[in-house]
């Protein structure tokens, strides 16, 4: 029986939990956070703008470091 | 999002050493499988030398394909998305060059140590007991790179993705350093601090989370950012990735003891794993739907794109398989299933349909642009792999589901007056047909992967470094 309680007792709180951090979230902090992925790529995220409607704030491209020349094309 | 430009690019160095020893260690590592598979179907396979009989080199594919090619698949997929997604180069070249050569060190102590019998005899952890610290060290430094990563992070939210792949970090070193707790008496022999039903049960909470955080929380990270990538839309419901992350977490880790049924440990924990078991299901099934509910609107892009379709088929076998698994943990269905090939099967459908297929998939997006090259040298090879893969991954597991029914029948079967119908020999010949389709099967799914390997040295060749570097701008 306690073991029982114990494990309800588990599941209620997880739900509760997860519930609580969602709580916090609005739909505009989600949508942001799914379209984290594309946020570095301009041409990518113009896609999923069109595709999805939703506006993300991609990025523009920046001049990289000058790298050290590397061992072969392997770079290993 | 921020949108601020700082001209430092992403450090994808080691990704490339990563990805590249990835496709090296399937190689080998399913090489051995093939060929440990010949010696269950041929014995003559085992060349009658200790270093090369099954005892040994099964271990060995074991912890080649584990922490060689799916470490090192989650090792550079966790290093690539973490950079992307936080807008951060990686905290420290030095150290994440450290976690590249120190996890290869780690696979190569492997390679020799197993075969010559040095082994602690507990699955999927017989590193002994220096091997196992220097790992200690090596996972602590990638704890290290990863998080402090997330910590200097760009972005308001951590993406859902680097939860996974941190929840995955976190846990293994728990699970590692605790199943390893062990008294050396010389640098290559160690006894372990548990003894009896203990030691069986901190093996098999080990064991089980090696498959449920290290083959399954990490490569879930995975998904999260290369699905959504490759269809070219986000995820279908963030909310929902947030309850599959919390409630994957907080179950997995109880369900070990399903691997003891009907042994010296308690009753009520076997019981206990059972329930968790089942209940896990709940959360799988909810990140697989999240994955594959992500293609909605856009599942014509399986006509053209293998990548996707690896990706997606990886998914229905992730279902599959965790649908397969808590059913087999059922204590009447396990009275059937424990100790024959069922659970062989059970394992490669997670292994080779989840595991190794999400990886292609990840593979074959990441190498392009990590290399500078538009796409790789040849998409029919991809179609190709993809094929092989399929068919390979259906012959494995449809040989080890009819052998392992088979062996439960013949060995439970008795006569009326109570003896047993059929002898061990008897099931392991009626096994015979059952072993050599899987090796078949396992024979096409390493000519995948030496296609790819194939594929990915045609495309690195031509790869361009410098249009590789000029892409790896930062938000």
């Amino acid at each position: 029986m306690l073991d029982i309680a114990l494990n309800s007792a588990a599941v209620i709180s997880l739900y509760f939990a997860v519930g609580w951090c969602l709580k916090q979230k609005t739909e505009n902090d989600l949508d942001d956070a799914s379209l984290i992925p594309f946020a570095d790529d301009p041409e990518v995220a113009r896609r999923v703008e069109l595709a999805t409607g939703k506006t993300i704030n991609a990025v523009q491209t920046a001049e990289p470091e000058l790298r050290k020349p590397g061992w072969g094309t392997l770079d290993l | 999002m921020s949108t601020a430009l700082n001209g430092q690019a992403y450090n994808y160095k080691v990704v490339r050493q990563f990805a590249i020893m990835t496709v090296v260690w399937g190689v080998v590592g399913m090489a051995m499988g093939v060929w440990i598979a010949s010696q269950l179907a041929w014995p003559q396979m085992n060349l009658d030398l200790p270093w090369t009989t099954f005892g040994r080199l099964r271990p060995l594919h074991t912890s080649l394909v584990i922490f060689g090619f799916a470490g090192s698949a989650q090792f550079a997929a966790s290093y690539y998305a973490v950079q992307r997604t936080c807008g951060v180069r990686l905290y420290s070249d030095k150290l994440a060059a450290f976690t590249f050569w120190g996890w290869q060190s780690v696979i190569v102590i492997m390679l020799v140590t197993l075969p010559l019998g040095y082994t602690t005899t507990k699955e999927y952890a017989e590193i002994e007991f220096t091997g196992a610290v220097w790992l200690t060290v090596v996972w602590v430094a990638y704890a290290i790179v990863f998080f402090t990563t997330v910590v200097r992070r760009k972005s308001k939210h951590i993406y859902v993705g680097n939860w996974f792949f941190g929840a995955f970090i976190l846990v293994i070193a728990m699970l590692h350093v605790v199943n390893h707790l062990a008294i050396p008496v010389d640098w290559f022999k160690s006894y372990p601090v548990y003894s009896g039903a203990t030691d069986a049960m901190v093996q098999w909470w080990y064991g089980h989370n090696a498959v449920g955080f290290f083959l399954t929380t990490g490569f879930l990270g995975m998904m999260y950012y290369f699905v959504p990538k490759q269809v070219g839309k986000p995820i279908y419901s963030y909310r929902l990735s947030i309850v599959h992350f919390w409630a994957l977490i907080t179950l997995y880790i109880w369900a070990g003891p399903h691997h003891l049924h009907y042994t010296a440990l308690p009753d009520w924990a076997q019981s206990l794993g059972m329930a968790m078991s089942i209940i896990l299901l709940a959360p799988s099934w909810g990140g697989m739907i999240n994955g594959m509910m992500t293609l909605s609107g856009a599942w014509h892009k399986l006509r053209t794109d293998p990548i996707l379709r690896f990706l997606v088929l990886s998914l229905a076998f992730y279902g599959m398989s965790t649908f397969e698994g808590p059913m087999m943990a059922i204590k009447t269905v396990n009275a059937l299933s424990h100790y024959t090939d069922w659970t062989i099967g059970h394992v490669h459908a997670g292994a080779l349909g989840w595991v190794a297929m999400i990886t292609f998939g990840a593979l074959y997006h990441m190498i392009p642009k990590i290399f500078g090259r538009e796409q790789m040298y040849s998409t029919s090879l991809i179609n190709l792999h993809f094929w092989l893969a399929t068919i390979g991954t259906v012959l494995y597991i449809a040989s080890m589901w009819v052998n392992g029914i088979t062996q439960g029948l013949m060995w439970r079967a008795i006569n009326d007056d109570g003896t047993l119908t059929y002898s061990f020999v008897e099931s392991l010949q009626a096994s015979h047909p059952g072993f050599v389709v899987r090796l078949v099967g396992g024979l096409f799914f390493l000519c995948g992967m030496l296609l790819m390997a194939w594929n990915v040295w045609r495309t690195v060749r031509a790869g361009n470094l410098k249009q590789a570097e000029l892409t790896a701008h930062i938000a």
